[in-house]
């Protein structure tokens, strides 16, 4: 393979440095990064109106295998990850049975390394059967390769287990990552709190049920020292509540979804039940919308992660109340954020590609390959000028469940690279 | 009034009618009321059109009210409960539906206790839709056979104090009520304990009383609603006993409210409860009323929906 990528803004997330190059790669490897490269008899790609961006990282996604293979699998999974541009996920423990065992952890790698598509972080259960009773092992997983550790879909709720799996992962530097939501307060809900839920008689659920959350397991890591990520952040609250333990120096991080960024509760109202915009956490009000905005750009936000939720359609064409939380999100997220964060927000690319590589690398202590000559080529090509519409009859996840559909949307992924191989190329996962 | 013509496939709910509609509902209602006094009640008005009533919730009264309406006009209908059908066989609801408009219905009458179920399937079926209730989103036609009855009694339904009390929060007739007083220029007060008093209600221009004694004052209308007694499982209020005597409307409470005041009640009623007997059984109670005007109103939106003929 030789492959010239001509006059292309290479992005370097972590410095928050952006140039124009030439970059040439021979065999999977980075072998030139200049000004101008003169090869001839080799592929040849013109850069302009393109950005190469390094170890594109999704650090929340459902990829329902064992057990819910009809709404997604490894396979399925991955195909749909590396077509949104991504080299590198986290999967949730939320299976059947979940991840809370060794022998769990490395059938993923396994499964993983025979799919050989994205490269795949399974993430552990923090309580054996996600019941919230009793630590799962932990320590097993983490030295089978599990990244992090977290019940999503399910918070923690009793405070001394989250005590304790904060102060017991502090013996392996490893995140405890939580889903923040009371769920006493949220029982039978289906969208949020407020005027919307009330106009459509949904069971609201209110934003309290997420902010005390935040607040009490912000407290644990200051008491325990632990180290601790907060999912899917939605509300204005905890935004505030977050901000105040990073000016106490208090060990956490968090992250945002792209549809709590870019939709709001009036949505569900627009689209007439639409179960496609019912998730958890809920779309939230346009005053949290704005908050998250704002707290991606002053880094209170340090991550952007999908919360890649797919579901059959029968989970979904149901009533609402009935219907499954979770919205599809590998193959719409970048073209979302560059529509969104860049083209409308005006957020520098560096910026916003930050927290979707370089900073969740740092958080699961996965590897980060900077775009460096000699370096094996692990990025993304992602062409900012395309524009076309979301289809997701087209999608990769055999989860269709998006309520982006129809939508037009501005910078797609057009080729991704893994740890030297071609994965993705002109629409098409290039399977082995 | 002005001359509007019917333009909607489904009837899903209050909102989003014009006054102008409501007065053509009213209007047709009157006809119908007037059927409904022959000795012989039937036209042959919806002859040959199949009407399919699918309540998945337990209902007398707005089961039978549209099963009459239906036949009154020589419609045919198909009633299904949901206990001996396939439902229980783990159908989806899609299914269902799906399964009764192959076979030819040309409405579906659907009461679910899931908020948004009517809109739901219109966006999925040819036929017409209506609403019978759908969880705690609205009851269309239980709203508009409240305010024909007004109508009647009133000879108006503009310009009036509507005091909706009890259970908002749940409560689809006080949506669908709340929608319709507005829509034609009258003021509405709810009141209740607070905690079931939804989030954001004054968003729909009502205003929100919790001294049921100055929420009753100056009222033309007192709607009472049910009180599901389940609720006081769930902590949303302590005893029924408080209930009532904070929120009861009995005889001493309604002198607080205007001399011609009406009292209405979506029924069935828990007497001693959200209402006393003697209030429910007053001359100023208009129930059994809204339950006549209700086979009536019935009729008038089939009538509408379906495109009959000329009424005879």
């Amino acid at each position: 393979m030789r492959l010239l990528i001509r006059n292309v803004l290479i992005i370097d997330p972590e410095n928050e440095i952006e140039v124009k190059k030439d970059i040439l790669i021979e065999n999977g490897i980075i072998r030139g990064i200049s000004e101008r490269i003169n090869e001839k008899e080799c592929e040849t790609i013109e850069g302009e109106g393109k950005i190469i961006v390094p170890s594109l990282t999704d650090i929340h996604t459902h990829l329902r295998e064992p057990g819910f293979e009809w709404k997604e699998d490894l396979l399925s999974g991955s195909m749909s990850a590396v077509a949104g541009g991504f080299t590198s996920i986290a999967c949730m423990p939320n299976t059947l049975p979940p991840l809370d065992q060794r022998s769990s952890i490395e059938y993923i790698y396994k499964r993983s390394k025979e799919i050989g598509l994205v490269k795949i972080y399974p993430i552990g259960t923090i309580t054996k059967g996600r019941e919230g009773k009793e630590l799962a092992e932990i320590g097993e997983m983490f030295y089978a390769g599990a990244k992090g550790f977290s019940d999503d879909g399910n918070p923690v709720l009793n405070s001394e287990i989250l005590r304790c799996a904060l102060e017991y992962s502090k013996m392996f530097s490893v995140p405890i990552i939580d889903h923040c939501e009371d769920t006493y307060l949220t029982q039978d809900g289906s969208m949020n709190w407020g005027k919307t839920a009330t106009l459509l008689g949904l069971k609201g659920m209110p934003w309290v049920a997420e902010a005390s959350m935040v607040a009490r397991d912000i407290f644990l890591v200051q008491l325990t020292e632990g180290k601790l990520h907060i999912a899917h952040v939605s509300c204005w609250q905890s935004i505030e509540i977050i901000k105040w333990a990073k000016n106490n120096n208090i060990n956490v991080t968090c992250e945002v979804t792209p549809h709590h960024l870019v939709l709001t509760e009036e949505h569900v109202k627009e689209k007439d039940y639409d179960t496609n915009t019912k998730v958890n956490p809920p779309l939230r009000t346009k005053e949290d919308q704005e908050a998250l905005w704002k707290a991606l750009k002053d880094d209170i936000i340090d991550v952007i992660a999908s919360d890649h939720a797919p579901h059959h359609q029968d989970d979904k064409m149901k009533e609402y109340d009935l219907a499954e939380f979770g919205i599809s999100g590998l193959e719409t997220m970048i073209p979302l954020l560059i529509t969104f964060g860049y083209y409308y927000r005006k957020i520098p690319l560096s910026k916003i590609f930050k927290k979707i590589s370089y900073i969740p690398s740092k958080i699961l202590n996965i590897p980060f390959i900077p775009i460096k000559e000699n370096n094996l080529a692990n990025f993304t090509l992602i062409d900012i000028y395309e524009e076309r519409k979301v289809d997701s009859s087209k999608f990769y996840s055999k989860g269709k469940n998006t309520p982006f559909d129809g939508w037009k949307l501005k910078g797609w992924p057009i080729l991704t690279i893994v740890d030297g191989k071609i994965v993705f190329q002109d629409g098409m996962v290039k399977n082995a | 009034m002005k001359i509007v013509s019917w333009r909607h496939k489904d009837l899903l709910g209050i909102e989003g009618l014009t006054k102008e509609e409501i007065e053509l509902i009213i209007e047709t209602t009157s006809n119908m009321k007037e059927i409904l006094k022959r000795t012989i009640k039937k036209v042959p008005t919806l002859r040959g059109k199949t009407i399919c009533i699918l309540f998945y919730e337990p209902s007398t009264r707005t089961r039978s009210s549209f099963e009459l309406a239906a036949k009154y006009l020589s419609a045919d209908t198909i009633s299904i409960a949901t206990s001996v059908s396939s439902v229980q066989k783990g159908e989806s609801l899609l299914d269902t539906v799906k399964t009764l408009e192959a076979m030819g219905i040309d409405a579906l009458i659907i009461r679910h206790s899931s908020s948004g179920v009517a809109n739901f399937l219109a966006k999925k079926l040819s036929c017409s839709v209506i609403n019978a209730g759908d969880g705690m989103h609205e009851h269309p036609t239980q709203a508009l056979l409240d305010v024909y009855t007004v109508y009647e009694k009133k000879r108006r339904i503009d310009g009036m104090k509507i005091t909706i009390v009890g259970d908002i929060m749940h409560s689809r007739v006080a949506r669908s009520n709340i929608y319709v007083w507005k829509t034609v220029g009258s003021n509405v007060t709810v009141c209740g304990p607070s905690t079931l008093i939804p989030p954001g209600i004054e968003n729909l221009g009502v205003k929100v009383e919790y001294n049921i004694d100055k929420a009753l004052e100056d009222s033309d209308i007192i709607y009472v609603l049910r009180l599901q007694l389940e609720r006081q499982k769930k902590s949303l209020f302590p005893s029924l006993r408080e209930y009532h005597y904070l929120f009861g409307i009995t005889e001493d409470r309604v002198k607080k409210a205007k001399k011609d005041v009406l009292i209405m009640h979506p029924g069935p009623m828990n007497r001693g409860v959200e209402i006393s007997s003697e209030v429910a059984d007053s001359s100023q109670s208009v129930i059994n009323e809204q339950v006549t005007n209700g086979v009536a109103v019935r009729m008038a939106l089939l009538y509408l929906l379906l495109g009959g003929g000329k009424l005879e």
